[in-house]
């Protein structure tokens, strides 16, 4: 009786905790932060067409989502914010859900929830609409079912259920961003690795054939399907507009609709492959990432008394209650306590993968850096944004680490100095007023 | 025995970490079945709700909210510059005089100002479209700052 009633209260409250903490001034400022300007009104062009309009760069699953909290809540800031807001806190449910596969009790698996909510980069993400945190929540899915098919590694069925979610969930995530194809490498791999333990012969091959191909069909299936919407009203989109006015092409059969939907796909690659790191003063290479030493600055504006004459058909309300002096700015820099004891844990974590030699901690470390050694190598522009989606797979390493004998007196430590840190951060993660002294307090070590 | 299955076989030592639940005898930490129904039933939900139509004023909730973004970036355009005058759509925008400042945004907002739909126009991004027409000038035979300031994003996308 009293498991059911944790078993409640404890995601209940880490929802509490993090919708408190996010939704206060959520419609601030009411103009588009960082790249809203794209994401905001693509999705409210899928309302009105079906289609987005002008170049897109990601695939429209996230853009999706956002219409929903648009067409829910009207295009206004709370509307197309709306969708990042409930990501975020089913990712931090899933935390701890994941979290729960690897660690007894509610204690932890609640604090790698907490973690997850407390960090600015989880934060700032899921208050604003763009697209890391709907990657975040079908990668830390897809990370919960693999945690859960290794749990239960001796029930075929309940591995081959976990496997069916994971695929789901990588599916879902390709949707959003290309970027979860580096999760699915490591989830297929720690499914194969499942397959192979089990005695050799033609059973065994199957099983292994049927990993992949469930790892790599349905995700690709599930991509698809999210093109219907494209594919049914090609003829509102920009390729084909183009087509028509340009080269007088404007057949809408099917094999026209593929034709063009391949050639938005080349688009999309190209723009992965040559948009270079020169362009823009957030970006940031990902070794550099390690320190957090350039954070994005996702808006900021100086406060001017002026400002308070604005009509409000024109106010942005981004200096609401604050003169001439202060600065507004939402920087997405991590939670130091959750960053720093995250990178420590993953040490630890590196050397029972060495020592142990268990699949669970390799694939925890896999689903910790995954994102990280790609972009590493990877030339285009990345931001350190980027890794939203990993900071639930770092709040897996600390409570793996804390549940450790030698490293339980650490979690509550961690918990007190995280929660302090996130009360000293917050103005700066949530775009509230500062006078310049106290935005400087807050400047990270070696930043700005 | 093969590596990857030593690998794989291997068990958790830390004292509270969990074991490796027996066949049939545990129940699992949490209803997997359950939320991966959950998880289906919310995606096609949210997918449903994007489906079904549009909020009835969306072309008006576009243009208060396109004509409030630029009125931000005109503000973070100016708010740093000495004197804080720029000059915008042939008008002068003078942050000294707030009433007269906003009397000019507001003038110079219509309806054809954010057209965000013109499909003669869907080849530029919802940057270029709210960029171009809220960059305001250095006024003419001024020494001033002539720095100016764009929406803050990624960078722009590709063309076709």
């Amino acid at each position: 009786m009293t498991r059911r009633w944790v078993d409640v209260a404890v995601p209940a409250g880490l929802v509490t905790v993090t919708a408190a903490t996010r939704l206060p001034h959520l419609s601030t400022p009411r103009a588009f932060v960082f790249d809203e300007i794209y994401y905001a009104p693509d999705a409210a062009s899928m309302l009105r067409y079906g289609v987005e309009r002008g170049g897109v760069v990601h695939p429209p699953g996230g853009k999706w989502l956002i219409a929903a909290g648009i067409r829910a809540f009207g295009f206004t800031p709370f509307g197309w914010r709306f969708a990042a807001l409930v990501a975020g806190c089913i990712t931090v449910v899933l935390t701890y859900v994941a979290a729960r596969q690897i660690v007894r009790g509610v204690l932890l698996p609640g604090l790698a929830g907490l973690a997850v909510a407390l960090d600015g980069v989880s934060f700032t993400t899921g208050r604003v609409a763009m697209l890391d945190v709907f990657l975040a929540l079908f990668t830390t899915a897809a990370i919960t079912f693999t945690l859960a098919a290794l749990r239960h590694r001796d029930n075929r069925r309940a591995v081959n259920r976990c496997r069916l979610g994971a695929a789901l969930a990588l599916g879902l995530g390709l949707t959003v961003k290309w970027s979860a194809a580096y999760l699915l490498i490591g989830v297929l791999l720690a499914f194969v690795l499942l397959d192979a333990r089990d005695p050799a012969g033609p059973r065994q091959g199957r099983r292994v054939l049927a990993t992949v191909l469930s790892l790599t069909v349905l995700p690709a299936a599930v991509y698809a399907l999210a093109y219907v919407p494209w594919v049914v009203n090609a003829g509102k989109t920009y390729q084909h507009l183009h087509d028509c006015q340009v080269y007088g092409d404007c057949s809408l059969s099917l094999a026209n609709r593929i034709r063009q939907l391949v050639e938005d796909q080349n688009r999309v690659l190209e723009f992965q492959r040559t948009s270079k790191q020169d362009r823009n003063s957030n970006a940031a290479l990902a070794w550099t990432w390690w320190n957090q030493d350039h954070p994005t600055t996702m808006f900021r504006k100086p406060c001017l008394d002026a400002y308070a004459q604005a009509p409000d058909d024109l106010a942005d309300r981004a200096c609401d209650g604050a003169g001439t002096g202060k600065v507004m700015q939402i920087v997405t820099v991590a939670n130091p306590v959750v960053w720093f004891a995250a990178l420590a844990a993953g040490l630890v974590l590196a050397g029972y993968a060495i020592a142990r030699r268990d699949l669970t901690i390799v694939f925890l470390l896999v689903a910790g850096v995954y994102q990280w050694l790609f972009w590493a190598v990877n030339s285009r522009h990345s931001y350190s944004f980027y890794i939203a989606p990993l900071i639930p797979a770092f709040a897996l390493w600390l409570v793996y680490v804390f549940a450790q004998r030698g490293f339980r007196w650490v979690a509550p430590v961690f918990a007190t100095l995280t929660v302090a840190a996130f009360v000293f951060y917050y103005p700066i993660w949530a775009g509230r007023p500062l006078t310049p002294d106290q935005a400087r307090a807050r400047e990270y070590w070696l930043a700005y | 025995m093969s590596t990857m299955g030593r690998l794989a076989l291997a068990d958790d030592r830390g004292g509270t970490l969990l074991p490796r639940p027996q066949r049939h005898r545990q129940r699992a930490a949490v209803p997997l079945r359950a939320v991966l129904s959950r998880v289906v039933v919310a995606v096609v939900a949210v997918a449903a709700l994007a489906a079904c139509g549009r909020p009835s004023d969306l072309d008006h909730q576009e243009q208060v909210a396109f004509a409030r973004g630029c009125t931000s970036l005109i503000e973070r355009n100016m708010a740093n510059a000495d004197p804080p005058v720029r000059e915008l759509g042939g008008e002068t925008l003078d942050l000294r005089d707030p009433a007269g400042f906003y009397a000019v945004l507001e003038r110079l907002r219509g309806p054809k100002t954010f057209d965000f739909n013109d499909p003669a126009d869907a080849d530029r991004s919802p940057k270029d479209k709210l960029d171009d027409p809220c960059r305001p000038r250095t006024p003419p035979k001024s020494t001033e700052s002539t720095s100016t300031t764009a929406t803050t994003t990624t960078t722009a996308p590709p063309g076709p």
